[in-house]
């Protein structure tokens, strides 16, 4: 299987890459959003701002729109989760829309909030074939969906509760770093990755 | 990332030592609260405590820190010379948001293992390297142990995270071991907090930029090598 991280130039992959290879794909790394949809799974990493994010996703953003809508096992992590969505205050720019509402500012005195935090309420296949009841986050804006059928598992960050993680499809958003969330987090990521690979199978 | 300001006790002074060396200390202010104060309203959202006597066997500030905890607006990180389930069920119940454990977390794994899953992303484990190589017991004793091969032991833990202190770098006001920290912070499946030898913004943005969670900085805090007003304005959290 084929997994792409989508590059929006802003920082260091190495550690998701790493922690991707060692489920047994091929990773490629890939600045051009058009030419990352040509891949069995695709990744949008959480390192780097909104705005530089969607300018970079602009050109290929109704490309990547389609295949993410059409079925393609897409995982958003942290400002990739929040790039599936319309818009953001955090910068200008376009999301890709995949679920309707926008990324505002956590309701809190500390940000970004850094450190372990709780996944509450987990409801997804995903968090039964990986628990995880604790992740990592590191993050000043969350999503905030129109609908809340979307939310998979939900956080709360002084008092602001928000969702750790989002389903649209196959589609899946999470606002913690899997990769940063020891060997249970590397756990739940592979888990996403053999749904990716079960959902190829019957595309 | 965050600017971690280090509040390092020694005979209940803050001090700051060159080169993780006791008999160079170049900072000693003797209101360590204070000290805490101050950085909180420079709009600092963290800070690293840590209790050099303990660490190296010479007393112990518990009853300061316990006292600071008390006081303190923000999460603190408290370390130095935590070698038991009692001191670190102490400092959690003191108030402390996560406790840093060295020596014993990298010569007992059975028991870092256990305290790791008692408390999950609570407990951060400090790694003393000089070079690559791992030291322990306040840096006199060095472990014939690559960094890397650590980190990997590591990673199978619910970890608050890796402090990895550039022994090398520390107090000198030189830079950091970017190098080091990208290799971990790479290799690693948990937060890395960075610390020694940060002394310029460039320094703090080229570490974000390699994935490091925090940066510690104490002595460039200290004499001034930056100004806490910028560094908390970009990275104060």
């Amino acid at each position: 299987m084929r997994v792409t991280i989508f590059d929006y130039g802003a920082g260091n992959l190495h550690s998701l890459a790493k922690a991707i290879e060692t489920a047994g794909v091929e990773v490629r790394v890939e600045e051009d959003p058009t030419a990352a949809t040509d891949t069995d799974a695709l990744v949008l990493p959480g390192v780097g701002a909104f705005g530089a994010a969607s300018g970079r996703l602009a050109p290929g953003r109704e490309p990547m729109r389609k295949a993410i809508v059409d079925g393609l096992p897409t995982l958003g992590i942290c400002l990739g989760m929040q790039l599936l969505f319309e818009g953001s205050d955090e910068g200008a720019g376009a999301g890709l829309g995949v679920i309707a509402g926008r990324v505002s500012r956590l309701d809190a005195e500390r940000v970004p909030q850094i450190g372990w935090n709780a996944v509450e309420s987990p409801d997804d296949p995903l968090f039964d074939a990986a628990p995880l009841s604790i992740a990592y986050y590191a993050n000043s804006f969350v999503c905030r969906p129109v609908d809340s059928s979307s939310v998979i598992a939900w956080s709360t960050h002084e008092g602001d509760r928000f969702p750790a993680a989002v389903r649209a499809g196959t589609a899946v958003g999470v606002q913690f770093h899997p990769e940063k969330s020891s060997a249970a987090g590397v756990r739940w990521l592979h888990a996403f990755l053999d749904a990716a690979r079960l959902a190829g199978r019957s595309r | 990332m965050i600017a971690i300001p280090a509040v390092d006790l020694r005979d209940g002074a803050c001090v700051q030592l060159v080169g993780g060396s006791y008999a160079k200390e170049r900072v000693r202010l003797s209101n360590p609260m204070d000290v805490v104060r101050s950085w909180e309203h420079y709009g600092f959202h963290r800070l690293h405590l840590v209790d050099l006597d303990a660490a190296t066997g010479r007393g112990s500030n518990l009853s300061l820190i316990r006292d600071m905890l008390a006081d303190a607006n923000v999460p603190v990180q408290v370390g130095g010379g935590v070698r038991s389930d009692e001191r670190v069920e102490e400092l959690l119940a003191s108030g402390a948001a996560q406790v840093i454990v060295g020596t014993r977390a990298l010569e007992d794994r059975d028991w870092l293992a256990e305290l790791a899953q008692r408390h999950s992303g609570q407990i951060i484990v400090a790694c003393d390297v000089r070079e690559r190589r791992v030291t322990t017991r306040g840096w006199a004793h060095t472990l014939p142990v690559d960094i890397l091969d650590v980190v990997e032991e590591l990673n199978e833990l619910p970890l608050g995270g890796l402090l990895v202190t550039a022994v090398h770098k520390e107090g000198q006001l030189r830079g950091t071991d970017l190098p080091l920290m990208e290799d971990v912070a790479e290799n690693s499946q948990f937060p890395v907090y960075a610390s020694g030898g940060v002394t310029s913004m460039d320094d703090l943005r080229a570490l974000e930029h390699r994935g490091i969670a925090g940066a510690v900085i104490g002595m460039a805090l200290y004499t001034g090598a930056m100004d806490p007003v910028v560094v908390a304005g970009e990275f104060g959290g």
